[in-house]
Parts: C-alpha cells; structure tokens; sequence
C-alpha cells in the first residue's frame, strides 16, 4: 500500500489543506509559536487597555495643591457666599470648599484629648471661618504659586496660608514619575512590538530545499506561497484570538478588584467594559498581518533561492 | 478553398535553444562564461564537457531559466528568457526535465512522492502522477515495490541520482537538461541511464546534458553516449572551438 502524499498545487482549499498540515505537522513548534505570540499581543492589549480606562490620569485630592484662606470677622461682617464665588472664578482655582468657624471649633472640642478643655463654651468663637482652595492638579508649581499671589492681591485683609515646598516636592517627583511611566510603556510597547514582529515572521517554517525543488520543477511562485501565507494567516489570527480571549478572561476576574483598588486611591477608572465585538476586527487584521508578513518572507527566499546554485 | 492557418500547422522552429554572446557574472569575480554563442536543434544530443568550475552548469542553469544571463541572450522556442515574467519561465520548466546532482529531492517524502511531485506540479492527478513515477522509477531500474515508500533520505547516492533522473523524465519532457546524469553512478546504472536517454534521443526529445572529467567519455563506466552526440568542450567559461 503507498502511503504517499500528494502536493497541493492548484486551488485555494489545497493551499489551505497544505497549510492545515504544515502547521500540524509540528506541534510543538505551533505550541511555542502561538504561546509567544499571544503574550506578545496580550501585552500589548493589556498596556492599551489599562491606558484606555486609566486616561485621562488624576492626582488624588490628597495630592493637590491647597491654599487655606482665613475669614477673620463673624458671619454678617463679610459675604462668604461672594468670597466664595470670587475665589472659584480665579486663575488654577478647580474647586473651594468652605469650613464654617462654628462647625471647626465644635469639631476640635470633639477631639480626643482636647474634650476636657472646654472648647465648645468658649465664646466669643476665636477660629476664623476658612475656605479650601483646591488647585488643578495639573498645574505646575510655579503656576500655583502665581496663582495664590493672585489671591493675597485679591483680598489683602485675609490671611492665606500655603506651604509651597510640599507640592513642589510632589510635583517634582509626579513629573519624574510620569516620564518614567511614558519611557516604561514606550520599552514595554516596543518589546511587545518586535516580540510581535518577530512572532509573525517565524510564524511559518521555511522549507528552502522545497522551495528550491518547486522551482526547479515549475511551480509558479504563487502557489509556492500559498500555503505558507495560509499557515501564517491562521497562526496569526489563532494568536489573536487567544490574546482577546486572555483579556476577556483578565477582565472579567481582575476588573472589580482593580477598580476598588484604585478608587480607594481615588484615580480615575473608566469601568466600561471592553467591547467584546471589537475582537473580531482585531482577529482579522492579525490575520491579515500574518498573512503579509509570511508573503513576504517568502517572496525573499524565492528571490535567493533559484533552485539548487551549482 | 483557401485552408485557415491553424496552431498545429505553424511549424515549430528548428532551434529549440540559441544562445547569443552569453555572459553570467556573479559579483566582480571573474565571469562564469564568457561571449558563449550556441544553438540547439530540435532533437539533437549536445554533451557539455570539461573540468569542474568551467561553467558547465551555469550553462545549464541558464538554458532553463533558473538564472538569467548578465549580458547577451537565451532563447527558448524564439522566446527570450530575460523578457519573459517568472511564473511565465516556471511554467516554460514544466516542459523540461531537469537534473540537478547533489540537491532537488526532499529528503522527508519518499521516493515515489519526489518523482511524482514532477507531475503533480505540471496539473497531473495524483494517481496518475504516481503510475507515471512507478513507471519512471522502473525505466531506471528502481524496484518501486521495494525503494517505492522509503525515504529519500536513506538512499544511497547512486539511487539518488536515478530518482532525480526519474523525476526529470516523468512528464515526459520535449527538453532534458541533465546536469552530470552519470556523477556518482556505477557500471550497470550508468549503461542504463545512457540506454535510456539515448531512447529519449532517438524518439525526438532534445538532450543538453554535461559531464565532469572521467564521464565525459562514458567508457569508464560501461557505456557510451549516443554516437550522434554533439560535444561542446567549455573552459574558464568559454567554449573551445
């Protein structure tokens, strides 16, 4: 009984029953191949995700700039409901929060080892009443700084306490952070990049002495490609569709703890969930991808190889 | 009545391969061949001769396509090789049986699968592709029964020889291009293939074939070529007169 095999030479379903066998042919190479290139491309899903559902990036409340402008006088004396308004319009300014003298001193008086001194009888009330200037988080230090000196021009009779050197501090070091961060995902976009590169094109092997010997023999180029183009397609869309799958999966079982984690630190987090439809596009183009990449891996060997060189 | 001119009545032109002042330079080493003029008729045995590295094979190369000359021309049936597009000269092979020593069998397929990938690539089905191998492989004197299934791989290097050849006949080709056919063959297989190419000769298929050294004359290995054989001796490139 012969057990041969025939070549498929003519049709797109051969070239794809060739390819099918080609990539079955070793399994352990399909394996490796479809393992690195799904870590290279859920890397890269990942990394844009993440960025997706963290942008555009906040600083916490904690980590903003503050002023604290002191209302001396009681209520009456002066319209804090004005002051208010006139502050919140001013230059950097993203939001004013008042804290009335009476609600500081009842709170101080609750303070545990300042209940027995008898703060809530005191009269008349010495605290002022005190507005929270809060500054947009984006804004430099020294553009904070200019803006507060706005402030004491504004009301020169108030006292505005602001300690410039801890949000320099921290300004300096979110500055360091987010160029570190921008460099980071540039390294770790460019590694998933060429892991992804090179994924697609050692996604087929190259048999050049078949090459050579389907030259020799007439083959027409295209047909030699075929089957290569085929594998290539499919390994890169199969890669594909476990990438978007091992999101899918990353999604649905760290989404919830993620989120809770970092509203605690009180950063923005879009919980929209990714759009599930938009895998198939993505599987499509990488197979379209691979597709061109094993091409034109191919059109470079049949450009060397004019069959066996005497 | 005035009879239509029909395809089957233009006649086919006597040359089937003309060379014209060839040149094949392979970097800025000295040229492989040198200012080579050559025609070949229809049905005629031509045998390539001389030491190794004299272009011989190049020659060949050059005469089915596989590489183009650097100057001057190769013609194909009055088809200039150099203008035609590469599917055009791969389908122009599918009409010659090339032998190329040393390399063109896939080593992972069996025997009877390299023979018949010949005509599987040429549009043949697949079981007449495998009678037209058994049929090659025993004109060679291949026993299919016994070498049919095994792998290239495990041959010998006579057989492998034979297999290539058989490959190169199994479309039963108007042009054989054989490169050193006897390299590596012993007595009774070398008489053989002589027999068998000078079978193909005598029923009108054109031979270009060469020869290194001791096979050029055939004797040593108990045969001879066909007396008609026309004998080219090439040189550094060039052909000697």
């Amino acid at each position: 009984m012969s057990r041969s095999r025939s070549y498929a030479t003519e049709g797109r379903l051969a070239g794809l029953l060739e390819a099918l066998r080609r990539l079955l042919e070793r399994p352990w190479h399909l394996l490796a191949g479809l393992l690195g290139g799904t870590l290279a491309l859920a890397s890269l899903l990942v990394a844009t995700a993440l960025l997706w559902r963290i942008w555009p990036p906040e600083l916490p409340p904690g980590a903003q700039a503050q002023a604290l402008v002191l209302v001396a006088g009681g209520e009456g004396e002066t319209d804090l409901a004005a002051v208010r308004a006139t502050l919140a319009h001013q230059n950097l300014v993203q939001g004013v929060d008042f804290v009335g003298r009476d609600a500081a001193l009842a709170e101080l008086a609750q303070r545990k080892g300042l209940s027995g001194l008898g703060l809530s009888e005191l009269r008349p009330n010495p605290l002022p009443d005190t507005f929270v200037v809060r500054f947009d988080p984006a804004a430099s230090a020294e553009a904070v700084e200019q803006a507060v000196a706005g402030l004491r021009h504004l009301r020169p009779s108030d006292t505005i306490e602001y300690l410039p050197e801890p949000y320099r501090r921290l300004s300096q070091i979110v500055q360091v952070g987010r160029r570190l961060a921008v460099a980071l995902a540039v390294l770790l976009g460019l590694a998933a990049l060429s892991g992804l590169a090179l994924s697609l094109i050692c996604a087929v092997v190259i048999d050049r002495e078949e090459i050579a010997v389907l030259q020799l023999l007439g083959a027409e180029p295209r047909t030699q490609r075929r089957p290569y183009v085929y594998a290539g397609a499919l390994r890169a869309a199969l890669s594909a569709a476990l990438a978007w799958g091992l999101l899918l999966a990353l999604q649905a079982g760290l989404d919830a703890a993620l989120a809770e984690l970092l509203q605690q630190f009180a950063l923005h987090w879009d919980r929209t969930p990714l759009p599930t439809a938009a895998g198939l596009p993505f599987v499509a183009g990488l197979g379209l991808l691979g597709a061109l990449a094993a091409s034109l891996r191919l059109r470079i060997v049949q450009a060397h190889s004019d069959g066996p060189r005497p | 009545m005035r009879k239509e001119p029909q395809l089957s009545d233009t006649p086919a032109p006597a040359t089937l391969l003309r060379l014209e002042r060839v040149e094949k330079r392979y970097g800025a080493f000295r040229p492989a061949l040198m200012e080579i003029d050559l025609c070949v008729a229809r049905g005629e045995f031509v045998l390539l001769s001389g030491p190794g590295g004299a272009g011989k094979s190049v020659l060949l190369r050059l005469l089915c396509g596989l590489e183009l000359p650097s100057s001057g021309s190769v013609r194909f049936a009055d088809e200039d090789l150099s203008a035609l597009r590469p599917r055009a000269r791969a389908l122009l092979r599918r009409s010659m049986g090339i032998l190329v020593p040393g390399a063109g069998l896939l080593r992972a397929r069996s025997v009877i699968d390299n023979v018949a990938l010949a005509a599987w690539v040429a549009g043949t089905g697949h079981e007449e592709g495998l009678r037209r191998a058994r049929a090659a492989l025993e004109l060679l004197g291949i026993d299919v029964e016994r070498y049919g299934d095994a792998s290239c791989a495990h041959l010998a290097g006579s057989q492998r020889q034979c297999v290539t050849l058989a490959r190169a006949l199994v479309n039963r080709p108007g042009l054989l291009i054989l490169d050193d056919p006897l390299a590596g063959l012993d007595g009774p297989a070398a008489q053989r293939v002589l027999q068998v190419l000078g079978h193909f000769s005598d029923s009108g298929v054109t031979v270009v074939a060469s020869a290194t050294g001791d096979t050029a004359s055939g004797d040593p290995v108990g045969g001879a070529w066909p007396a008609r054989t026309r004998r080219l001796r090439l040189q550094d490139g060039r052909a000697l007169a």
